[in-house]
């Protein structure tokens, strides 16, 4: 009777916990040949790193939501329309501020699709390498309140699955490497993404 | 347990013992792993009984690099996609144990089975290298060098040989390396070794026991 009580309390404590307090879903793992940068890895740990101006930028962590506040993510992937013949796949990844803050900018990726895509088609981009020139695509560095740098990059999809699990419900995987240059000067290196993907950051 | 192995040692000063040279080979059992070593060991052997012995054993493995190509990868448009970069993994140990040995068979003959065990500190390293172009190419789920101190046990089967000079004796040992977790998603573990070791006992004095 008292084990049973006991497994009840821990039961309840779980839950309770697991509704008023967040857990990170984010896990860095050091890069020993890059230094203050996560591994390049394909196993969803939630994170992009790379260097800009040389100096380490990671993504903010991935939580889950409780009582205390909402869930948060580092990566969204939204559609934008367009009044041309094709709209606007954009992926966005959200920056961890630092001290440093020319650093403190969110980083997006924009790529020209077609009006029909939709979520199952972005397994299309696994195994693709696309050089961007602005005219084909572009990357974006931006930083608050409205000020956005277009720069000129290349992306390589390592890996980008989506799997459907119920109506309307899916989940995925993203990993890969980038690198871009912002303006005329802003350099982004050695750029290494891994996410796993919920429905609620695919927002078309 | 030096001290415990020093008054032992005075406490039975009278008793044999033996200088023990041992060398082998030993494979790591954890799973899909290759990982090898040779295997060296320095053993000081006391005979407290016609069944028991005490043993202090100073061990060190020795790495066998193995060789095993992982993928790179690049955004440059100018280069091929992806290219092999290999990797090579070099696990090595150096052990401080106590260790006995309690004879299962062969009281009354020249051939003698034992039962040999050993408990002690340990510090092991595998170190991991890579060759590939790391100006243009990322490596895809690195692993990195590891070095952890922790409790090494093992045990297992020895037979045993006796003459006039000494002693020959051949073991087949398994171990285990208890340590702290390590943070690090390495496509490999520290050892479980499965080792097979040939060794020669050097007696150093003669007592009451030394009656096989």
């Amino acid at each position: 009777m008292i084990k049973n009580n006991n497994l009840l309390f821990a039961a309840l404590l779980f839950f309770f916990s697991s509704i008023l307090f967040s857990c990170k879903q984010t896990e860095f793992y050091a890069d020993p040949q890059a230094t203050g940068l996560g591994i390049f890895s394909n196993t969803g740990n939630n994170l992009m790193s790379g260097y800009i101006q040389n100096e380490p930028w990671r993504t903010r962590d991935r939580t889950t939501g409780g009582f205390l506040g909402s869930a948060t993510y580092e990566l969204f992937i939204n559609k934008q329309t367009t009044s041309g013949p094709s709209d606007n796949l954009i992926f966005t990844w959200y920056v961890n501020p630092t001290a440093n803050n020319t650093l403190n900018g969110d980083i997006s990726l924009v790529l020209s699709v077609p009006k029909v895509f939709g979520y199952k088609e972005l397994s299309a981009l696994k195994g693709q390498r696309l050089a961007l020139d602005t005219l084909n695509g572009y990357f974006t560095f931006s930083t608050p309140p409205t000020n956005l740098i277009k720069g000129t990059g290349n992306i390589y999809f390592h890996d980008l699955q989506i799997d459907s699990v119920g109506p309307n419900n899916f989940t995925g995987r993203m990993s890969g490497l980038m690198d871009a240059k912002f303006g005329s000067s802003l350099i982004l290196s050695k750029g290494r993404f891994d996410h796993s993907i919920t429905a609620a950051q695919i927002q078309f | 347990m030096a001290l415990l192995l020093s008054i032992l040692f005075f406490y039975n000063c009278d008793a044999q013992f033996y200088v023990e040279p041992i060398v082998g080979y030993q494979h790591d059992l954890n799973k899909g792993s290759r990982l090898q070593q040779i295997n060296s060991a320095i053993n000081v052997s006391w005979k407290l009984g016609r069944i028991f012995e005490l043993i202090l054993q100073g061990q060190r493995s020795w790495p066998i690099a193995y060789r095993q190509s992982d993928a790179a990868f690049t955004t440059n448009p100018a280069l091929p996609v992806s290219a092999d970069a290999i990797k090579t993994i070099s696990p090595s140990a150096l052990s401080l144990l106590v260790g006995q040995r309690l004879k299962l068979a062969g009281r009354a003959s020249n051939n003698s089975l034992f039962f040999t065990c050993y408990l002690g500190v340990s510090n092991q390293q595998i170190k991991v290298d890579y060759s590939y172009d790391k100006t243009n190419y990322t490596i895809l789920n690195p692993d990195k060098t590891v070095k952890e101190n922790g409790f090494y046990a093992g045990g297992g089967i020895e037979y045993m040989r006796h003459f006039k000079t000494g002693r020959i004796f051949t073991q087949l040992l398994v171990g285990g390396f208890v340590h702290e977790d390590i943070n690090y998603p390495n496509s490999f573990k520290f050892l479980a070794p499965f080792s097979f070791n040939v060794g020669y006992s050097v007696p150093i004095s003669k007592n009451k026991h030394d009656k096989k």
